[in-house]
Order: C-alpha cells, then structure tokens, then sequence
C-alpha cells in the first residue's frame, strides 16, 4: 500500500508538473540529460520529505525549491574542478583600441543595436534566442550567470557557494553579460535582415 | 588662522577634486564598462561613482553600452521565471518513465 502511494505521488508529480520543472531545469543547466537527472533527483528527495510539506506552499512551489537547491548543489559539484586564472578573454576584448577606447569600426559593424522594448518585450522568440545564447555560455560564466541572473542569489552566497574569488567573480559576469549581448546583437541582426516583416 | 595655510589647503581641496576629474575624463571606456557591470552586483566606492557618473555624462557609447546592459538584465528576469512556464519544450516520455522506474526501484531497495 505505502509502496503504491509512493509511486502513484511520483506518477502524478511528474504528469502534473513535470514540464515545468523540466524547462526550469533546462532553462538553468547545459543540457536535457542534466536536467533529466536534476529532477529525478528532486523527486527523490521530495519523496523522502513529504512529511515535512504541510501545504503551507503549492505542492509547485515546494517542489521548484527543491530543484533550485539541486541546481545550486549542480554548480557547487562543476566548481570543485575549475582553474583561475580563467583563461581566454571575453569577446570585450576585441571591443577597444589600444587606448581602451570604444573601437569605433567594430561599433559600426555591429553594435547599432538599439533595443525596441515595444517590438520585442513580449515575444517568444527573444525568450527562445536568448535561451540559446546561454546555453552556449562556457561553464564558469554559465555558473554564475545563472545564480545571479536567474536565480537572484546574493553575491555572498554564490562567492561561498562556487568558493571563488570576488574579483574572479566579478570578472565572470561581465563576460557572460558581454557574451550574451554579442550574442542576442547578432541574432537580432540576422533576423531583422532576413524578415523584419513582423 | 593663517590665511596662507588657508589658502594652501583651498587650494589642495580644490586640486584634488580637479585631479579625480581628470581621472574621470581619461579614464578608458573599458574600465568603465567594468564598472558599468559591477554597478549591478556591488554598490561602488564614492571614487568609482564619481568616475563613473562623470564619464557617462561625456560619452555617449558608454551610456549605450549601460542601457543595453540594462534591457538585458530586464530580459533576464523576465526569460527567469516565464520560460519555466511558457516555452514550448516537453519533458520526453522516455525521460519521465526512466525516471519514474528509477523511483520505484529505489523504493524497492528500501523495503
């Protein structure tokens, strides 16, 4: 009997909300896999404490904590096996003349770009474009992004959490914001020549 | 008071605060992208504000550069908490039955 419940919650957990959780898993982490394994873990855990839930939240809401954590624990786990210095430099780079002056040809290419809220605020395919750019951030950016970005974690937590420096810190999430326009940048450009018509 | 000492430390104010604005002038677009991005993750020091806010008014790639890093965050914020609920994408059958075995098989073990 108690063996039944178990699984049937699971079953029902999973048809009920198992696409949510599985986007919001993939929104945070590189691949489907990951977040196949981060919500079988969630459900787990959520298993063996089901007691503790008193419905005080939606059974949603309880669960999307517990798979927050695992994501914050995901990171945790990756950062344990990274180097500083980090290596390469962000594509900001490139951005600057030897004077760390804007380079001004570069800007003319590409860096036009204005952002429209009124075109582009409520459209699913800025939310698609940029799900793909940050699925392309390097491991470390992606880390920190994520915490701080997306899930709103206080600078605190993710220095002691990721155990690394401020200053490294502070480094990765320029880059991965320099990262993330360069990307949107070009992606909205490729768009607006080849349709506009939207 | 001595008027020459006045005059002396009038004249240190008033040189010190010329020198941080040339700061502020020459200070490269690349340092201030920086601080344009740690503005969102760490409250600057009052130097760094003043540099900042000094070059801003003069430099109108660095006020674009900060208002794109602007609408991004926006988007980001928004992109957090509506792909979760809107995007498109499903849990594959395949992914929800593995795990769904692997459940029941836990339970098993712990009988």
């Amino acid at each position: 009997m108690v063996q039944e419940t178990r699984d049937q919650l699971a079953e029902r957990w999973l048809s009920q909300y198992g696409d949510y959780l599985f986007r919001y898993a993939l929104s945070r982490v590189k691949d489907a896999s990951q977040a196949e394994d981060l919500i079988q873990e969630t459900l787990i855990i959520a298993l063996q404490k089901i007691e503790t839930f008193q419905g005080r939240s939606s059974e949603k809401t309880w669960l999307t904590g517990i798979l927050r954590y695992r994501i914050l624990d995901h990171y945790r786990k990756q950062s344990r096996d990274w180097r500083f210095p980090v290596a390469g430099e962000g594509p900001e780079g490139g951005w600057f003349d030897e004077e760390g002056h804007w380079n001004r040809a570069l800007n003319d290419a590409g860096m036009e770009w204005e952002p429209d809220p009124s075109s582009l605020l409520d459209r699913k395919e800025f939310m698609e474009a940029l799900h793909a750019c940050i699925q392309q951030l390097p491991d470390k950016a992606a880390a920190v992004f994520v915490q701080r970005e997306l899930e709103f974690q206080k600078t605190s937590t993710i220095l002691e959490v990721l155990n690394i420096s401020e200053s490294n810190l502070w480094v990765l999430l320029h880059r991965a914001r320099n990262m993330l326009k360069l990307c949107i940048q070009s992606k909205w450009d490729t768009e607006a020549k080849s349709g506009g018509a939207s | 008071m001595n008027p020459v000492k006045l005059l002396k430390a009038c004249y240190r104010k008033v040189d010190h605060w010329y020198k941080l604005c040339y700061n502020a002038v020459f200070y490269s677009c690349e340092h201030i992208s920086r601080l344009t991005s740690e503005m969102q993750d760490r409250p600057l020091g009052l130097r760094e504000r003043v540099t900042h806010w000094v070059h801003m008014r003069m430099c109108s790639w660095c006020r674009r550069y900060a208002s794109q890093l602007q609408f991004l965050r926006r988007q980001f914020g928004h992109y957090a908490e509506r792909y979760p609920e809107e995007a498109d994408t499903k849990m594959p059958d395949d992914a929800k039955s593995r795990i769904l075995k692997k459940i029941s098989d836990s339970s098993k073990d712990s009988l």
